[in-house]
């Protein structure tokens, strides 16, 4: 009856044990083989993961609350391509309204979100745009509340070009039970439009803890 | 007598005596041992220093003053880089490294018709300015400022905070606001 280590929990032959040292040293061979196999899993990478959403999409008139800076046009913004995944992170279907980035698993994150916004094409002058982070509510997805904010972005447009990139990064821990990323656009135009369509964004989370 | 791998496993010689489960035993505890502390650095570092820190509440901010931002929540330190009790202006990192750090901060419109720009900087220790950038200001409507960067870390107690201005023909005031600092390489 072999005994097992204390850490690793590799087998070993105890003096009372028949004696069989090729089976004994190809049990010991192949746990050891394994652990090490998986601890090099470990060793590779840090939890990642990269979603982006492709094409254009039209930002309506917000409905849900948020408090600063107050927001003629805003919304969650919808990702639909998983780029890559090792951290256990969750995109929330279009299906269910709104579109969160849910970790699955506690830890602290940095998170950098990235928004391309061409030039409104409306007859309309851009005055502002804003990019925010907020901590949506992944078991209740189609909530708009409460979403409290992470952080946020803007740039008042002015008289030059409208079209812009927005670039946000945060760092915030994640409870991975209800925890998720939401990104909202917002915009101020003159006059006001129905609708501001934003182009290719992106959201890259990298798990910086493991609780 | 047996001998040892560099890296301190242990296996007979031809010269010991016979014994295979004992050696077997110690061979296999070497390896345990060495593999569990490689396991606790890696889990050490993917375990990085991690801090964030926040705050809603109003802070004046005087026309044309530098001024440092103040927190309030500190809400995650897993490497005591926080305390606010002491110092609620500040990351104060505890091990040396490169460090990813993010700062934002929301600036409230104060209607003045002299709008001006607002402008923030990451600032290492007493005067080692990282990111910066300067926004125009917009006279109804908040400006929110934010910065990344990469920052080097050279001794422990070397500190991090963040410093506003602007220029508004009045003082206005920061609200929601959030800073951070992770560690990404020794």
């Amino acid at each position: 009856m072999p005994a097992f280590t204390v850490n690793r929990g590799y087998p070993y032959p105890l003096g009372s044990d028949p004696a069989d040292v090729p089976g004994a040293l190809q049990s010991l061979a192949e746990a050891i083989d394994d652990d090490v196999c998986a601890f090099q899993d470990t060793i590779a990478n840090r939890p990642a993961a990269r979603f982006v959403g492709t094409g254009p999409f039209a930002s309506v008139s917000p409905t849900h609350p948020v408090n600063s800076p107050p927001t003629p046009y805003t919304d969650r913004i919808p990702f639909n391509v998983e780029v890559f995944n090792t951290a256990n992170i969750v995109m929330m279907s279009e299906a269910v309204g709104y579109r969160l980035i849910w970790p699955q698993d506690p830890g602290f994150y940095f998170a950098v979100v990235t928004v391309s916004i061409p030039q409104l094409t409306l007859a309309a002058t851009t005055d502002y745009l804003g990019l925010q982070v907020r901590r949506g509510d992944g078991t209740n997805p189609t909530s708009l509340v409460p979403a409290p904010r992470l952080a946020g972005t803007s740039n008042p447009v002015g008289s030059g070009p409208q079209g812009r990139i927005l670039s946000l990064g945060l760092g915030a821990f994640m409870n991975g039970t209800t925890d998720a990323f939401s990104v909202e656009f917002r915009a101020a135009t003159n006059p006001a439009v129905s609708e501001y369509v934003i182009g290719d964004r992106s959201i890259t989370i990298l798990k910086m803890t493991e609780s | 007598m047996p001998a040892n791998t560099p890296r301190g496993y242990t296996y007979p010689l031809y010269s010991d005596p016979i014994d295979p489960a004992a050696q077997i035993q110690d061979f296999a505890q070497d390896v345990d041992a060495d593999v569990q502390g490689l396991a606790n650095t890696v889990a050490a570092v993917l375990n990085a220093d991690s801090a964030r820190v926040s705050a809603s509440a109003n802070q004046n901010i005087l026309v044309n003053t530098p001024t440092f931002v103040t927190w309030a929540v500190e809400e995650y330190d897993n490497a005591a880089m926080v305390n606010l009790g002491v110092n609620n202006d500040r990351i104060t990192f505890t091990e040396t490294g490169i460090y990813l750090v993010h700062a934002e901060v929301n600036f409230a419109p104060n209607g003045n018709a002299t709008v001006g720009g607002r402008s923030g900087q990451i600032v290492q220790n007493l005067s080692t300015q990282t990111a910066s950038h300067v926004t125009p200001g917009i006279q109804n409507t908040a400006v929110e400022w934010a910065a990344t960067d990469l920052i080097q870390v050279n001794t422990i107690g070397d500190f991090v905070r963040v410093q506003v201005r602007h220029n508004s023909g009045a003082a206005l005031n920061i609200d929601a606001r959030s800073f951070s600092a992770t560690k990404v390489s020794a």
